[in-house]
């Protein structure tokens, strides 16, 4: 332990003789330590981290297991009850589903995100209030005559100012009051992954809070949209908790009223609470690896890198470890000694690169992605924690492990008399090799990366320039809903009359319409026929007049919605040209009936260009167009086209809506084109993410290659005076060093290029219409790759040629 | 005179070493005949490429000899493991260079002390060893300072105290003076003197005739073969190390 101390304490006294070294080696370590160590922070956020709450190996999460091993994770609350009776003598169970509240704070409202909850959530939890209490059972029930309210955390900070006096008071959500009766613990943001409500309340008050939530009558169909947890009663596991909960299952599924599921509902699975939900795990955890993977690659690069710089530094210590070994050292204590060092520098890398984590998370929790639904804004908390720091502890030991021991092997037996007698200035053939090996290795490596950044970039120039059918530019959208607010379908529709009207008149403003579903945020369905044949599940969509113009989406025939389609007109339908072609094959839609039940019969008055608006690489899919003005909906979507920047009319569309009922609140808000920029989100991330890990990568792997090329150029100072002596010009030596290097680059290219058409394949699903083995791309990277590793060849072998063959030779 | 000696502390019977380089050959040592008893000073001289260094390093376990058998201390070491001479170079030999080697980056304390900590002694006796050591040679008032703080005279003082901090059986000098000027040469030397008077074993390489007078007994090496072995000294001085006058 004494002379472990003593390696640790010579290694920091040589470190600290040479701050540049330390600075390089720390700088390289803590862009691949801290790539790796950020792509933890989310996996971790993702899937390690508990929740906040009792016993959290404890509380499970719910889902469905449906046909042919499908999984659901919604449920709804008529079903809820029915598990929750069946799991009562082995389980606590609660519910939370999330909604969009409108909070009245200094008169205006503001839109936040809460949830509803069961009376049972907040003891099922387990966790203590930072100030007053919890509602309970007894406060969810459809008699309570003042509603309660928990507050987060956060909310109660920023929007009360952490004033303890909130408690008992009455606050105005969703035009109703509410009493809050207690504040939610610092941490606890609930149990979805990426939302943070601000409020809690009782899932019965929703008749008061949210009409448009109640669950529809028995037999007229079924709202999932909650998350059922189940905490086991002492002494019971996991598997009895789910057997009692399959008995209600399949008690559900054999129903004779519309929640049957005619067999299709297999059972309920549990799986611990918190994180990626199990439904999506599976695909959450392919992205990860993605990530991971490319993190992974770019610290293989970092840590050859110092792999290098060590077999160089080695080299030049070949004296100094000859003397070890003179004096009696074994080669297992000068491996001991050179491993010291190369760990003491990647822990230094590590902590910078911990702290370079903690940065690239706290920038990416503070980038707001537009919440789809009930969501306002998606926030993981991503800070560090114990685990966090243990991996970035484990990634540096382990890399420097890896990444130390070759060198510490290749340097722990010189050729002793040799080193002792000239000083160790020879240079190692069989370091230089392996340094070349690295540097190979390091080039290919970050051709891959190079490869992969090219396909996304490519993806993402392909998904941006998609005919999408709509101009989302100068579009803005911002989404009010007046279920909750006491409108019947009469008041309702006279409101968002108003209000598109007023919108219409505003300065700037070019057209203007509604829709119930933002294009690619969102699909509905319903059954279609046409003359008595069932065309299964129609997409559709409800708009309003000047919806197509304010979209741009093109009229082919017929015409578009118009004052004519109002309540009580005959039925009309406006279809896109796929349907027109899939439902009328060689008849004009124009002047046909669509049935959405044998019953209701619409009548297609025109027909519009098809859009993107389920997935963007789907193909061209029939669709049909309901107008509003048939059909209330209290939520409605206002698509404002403006002629310049679309958030510059937000204040002025707030302040209409204000006029007309100044407690409605408008989510979702934002411009269109960045709501449809969600819909190209895989291939920017790709773009960014591979990018980035391109970039630094190809910088490092040229600051390798010009570490090697500049060392073996010292390595032959001699050899190149020698040369230019004998008649050698500077061409010649130039030419001399660029081709070895030229050897390495082309190798790093040859291997790259292979391990890019194997691992790129893995990439296919996420490339949008771009090959995993795009030609250009294979040429592009290359040829980068290629032209930023000579031109790092190029500076040292530069200096080669400089040399004074005379004052070489004579100094040896 | 005949001599019945006490077992010999190095005996080489026939060492040879040849050195393969591409396809050239070259015979460093050639049938090598050699021993040395314990408490002698013994110069090895000659000219360069004739053997010395590479004699010395045979002697010291740094090379092995491609035939022939080396005894040291009277046990083979032909059969011993890398680990088992690493021990025996750390606990048995004391090496001084002409280049003095000291590590740069470790202080003159430090220095003194690194064979010490190979052994896994504790801190206390090291410290022990180390100042005496330091104190041997004329040192301690330079303990902390690094090498680069030192005049040549001094390193190799240094060195000489690096060598017989653990109380090696035998010292190995390899030019020890090469480096220095006249005057630390003759203090180097001096120093060498009073350590064979206390009874130390020294093997000397030296190509200077004048620093090979100091020891009682010199071997020529000319193109890897002992030429002439002579005596410097008296057999009272021989009996003083253990030889037996017949």
């Amino acid at each position: 332990m004494d002379t472990l101390w003593m390696d640790v304490r010579l290694t920091l006294r040589t470190l600290l003789k040479s701050p540049l070294f330390l600075l390089v080696t720390t700088a390289t370590l803590a862009l691949g330590i801290g790539a790796t160590t950020t792509v933890f922070s989310v996996a971790n956020a993702a899937f390690l981290r508990p929740l906040p709450v009792r016993d959290a190996g404890r509380l499970l999460a719910a889902s469905e297991v449906t046909g042919r091993g499908g999984m659901a994770s919604d449920f709804s609350y008529p079903d809820y009850l029915q598990y929750a009776a069946a799991a009562a003598p082995v389980a606590d169970v609660a519910v939370s589903g999330l909604q969009p509240f409108g909070l009245k704070l200094e008169g205006a409202p503001v839109s936040v995100t809460g949830a509803f909850v069961s009376g049972s959530f907040f003891p099922l939890m387990g966790i203590t209030p930072a100030a007053g209490r919890f509602f309970g059972p007894a406060e969810d029930g459809p008699a309570v005559a003042q509603v309660p309210a928990v507050l987060s955390y956060d909310a109660w900070r920023t929007r009360f100012a952490g004033d303890a006096a909130v408690v008992g008071r009455t606050i105005v959500v969703n035009g109703r009051s509410v009493t809050v009766t207690g504040v939610a613990p610092k941490g606890f943001t609930g149990v979805f992954l990426g939302v943070a409500p601000e409020i809690w309340v009782p899932i019965q008050s929703r008749p008061t809070l949210a009409p448009g939530m109640v669950d529809p009558a028995p037999g007229k169909g079924r709202r999932s949209w909650l998350q059922m947890l189940a905490r086991p009663h002492a002494g019971v596991d996991a598997d009895r908790v789910a057997a009692a909960l399959s008995v209600a299952a399949r008690r559900l599924d054999r129903g004779a009223d519309e929640t049957q599921r005619n067999g299709a509902l297999g059972g309920v699975r549990l799986d611990r609470a918190g994180g990626v939900p199990a439904v999506a795990r599976g695909i959450a955890l392919g992205v990860m690896g993605l990530l991971g993977a490319a993190a992974g690659l770019l610290l293989a690069i970092a840590a050859a890198n110092i792999a290098g710089m060590m077999l160089a530094r080695a080299a030049g210590r070949r004296r100094e470890i000859a003397i070890r070994l003179a004096m009696g050292a074994r080669g297992g204590r000068i491996v001991r000694q050179l491993l010291t060092e190369t760990l003491l520098l990647f822990l230094v890398g590590g902590a910078a690169g911990v702290a370079l984590a903690v940065w690239l998370t706290s920038l990416v929790m503070r980038i707001t992605l537009p919440g789809g639904g009930p969501i306002d804004r998606v926030f993981v908390d991503l800070s560090p924690d114990l685990r966090v720091l243990g991996f970035a502890l484990a990634v540096s030991v382990g890399a420097g492990v890896a990444f130390g021991l070759l060198p510490a092997l290749a340097a722990r037996r010189p050729e002793v008399v040799d080193a002792l007698k000239d000083g160790g200035n020879a240079a190692g053939s069989r370091r230089t090799r392996m340094r070349s090996a690295f540097v190979v290795g390091q080039l290919a490596v970050s051709l891959l990366l190079l490869l992969s950044a090219g396909l996304f970039q490519r993806a993402l120039h392909r998904a941006v320039r998609t005919d999408l059918g709509f101009d989302p530019r100068g579009v803005l959208v911002a989404t009010f809903d007046l279920g909750p607010y006491g409108y019947d379908g009469a008041r309702g529709a006279g409101l968002q009359r108003q209000l598109l009207e007023r919108v219409r008149g505003l300065p700037g403003v070019t057209a203007a319409g509604y829709a119930r579903v933002v294009p690619l945020m969102g699909r509905m369905t319903t059954d279609g026929f046409v003359r008595g044949r069932s065309l299964g599940q129609v997409d559709f969509n409800r708009v309003s007049d000047g919806y197509f113009a304010a979209m741009r989406i093109g009229l082919v025939r017929g015409r578009a919605f118009d004052a004519r389609d109002r309540e009580g007109a005959p039925r009309v339908m406006v279809v896109n040209e796929s349907a027109a072609r899939a439902w009328w094959p060689g008849e004009a839609a124009v002047g046909q009936t669509f049935n959405e039940d044998p019953k209701t019969g619409y009548q297609v008055v025109g027909v519009v260009r098809d859009t993107r608006f389920h997935e963007l690489d789907e193909p061209s899919l029939p669709q049909a167009f309901f107008p509003t003005a048939q059909a209330y909906q209290p939520e409605a979507t206002l698509h404002v086209r403006t002629q310049g920047d679309p958030e510059a009319i937000l204040p002025a569309v707030r302040r209409e809506l204000a006029a007309l009922n100044p407690n409605v609140p408008l989510v979702g808000v934002g411009p269109l084109s960045r709501q449809v920029g969600l819909a190209f989100l895989p291939q920017r991330l790709g773009a960014i993410v591979a990018g980035s890990f391109g970039i630094v990568g190809l910088l490092l792997a040229a600051i390798g290659l010009y570490g090697l090329v500049g060392y073996v150029v010292a390595q032959r100072t001699r050899e190149m005076g020698l040369r230019m002596a004998l008649g050698a010009t500077s061409g010649n030596v130039l030419r001399l060093v660029l081709r070895e290097a030229g050897v390495l680059v082309a190798l790093g290219v040859v291997l790259g290029s292979a391990a890019g058409l194997g691992a790129t394949r893995v990439l296919a699903s996420l490339l949008f219409g771009v090959s995993a083995t795009d030609a250009g791309t294979f040429l592009i990277g290359p040829a980068v790759l290629a032209t930023v590793a000579l031109l790092a060849s190029y500076l040292p072998a530069r200096r080669a040629t400089k040399l004074d063959p005379m004052l070489v030779l004579r100094t040896g | 005179m005949t001599e019945t000696a006490a077992s010999p502390l190095i005996s080489l019977d026939g060492v040879s070493k040849v050195f393969y380089t591409e396809e050239v050959e070259t015979h460093a040592l050639n049938n090598v005949h050699l021993q040395v008893m314990p408490g002698e000073y013994v110069a090895i001289a000659g000219p360069s490429g004739g053997g010395k260094t590479t004699l010395l390093s045979i002697l010291g376990l740094l090379d092995s000899p491609t035939s022939g058998t080396y005894l040291l201390d009277g046990k083979p070491v032909s059969g011993l493991t890398a680990t088992d001479r690493a021990r025996i170079r750390n606990r048995e030999i004391g090496f001084i260079f002409q280049a003095f080697n000291l590590i740069g980056d470790l202080t003159v304390y430090e220095n003194v002390e690194l064979p010490l900590t190979y052994r896994g002694m504790s801190a206390g006796e090291r410290r022990t060893r180390v100042m005496e050591a330091l104190e041997r040679v004329g040192m301690t008032h330079r303990v902390n300072h690094y090498p680069s703080q030192l005049s040549g005279g001094q390193q190799q003082r240094v060195a000489v105290a690096r060598a017989i901090g653990g109380k090696p059986l035998i010292l190995l000098a390899d030019e020890p003076t090469g480096n220095l000027d006249s005057t630390n040469g003759e203090a180097v030397m001096g120093l060498l003197q009073e350590l064979h008077r206390d009874g130390a074993t020294i093997c000397m390489v030296t190509h200077d005739p004048r620093y090979a007078e100091h020891a009682e007994r010199s071997i020529h090496l000319f193109d890897g073969q002992v030429v002439r072995d002579e005596r410097s000294e008296g057999a009272a001085e021989l009996v003083r190390h253990g030889f037996e006058v017949v």
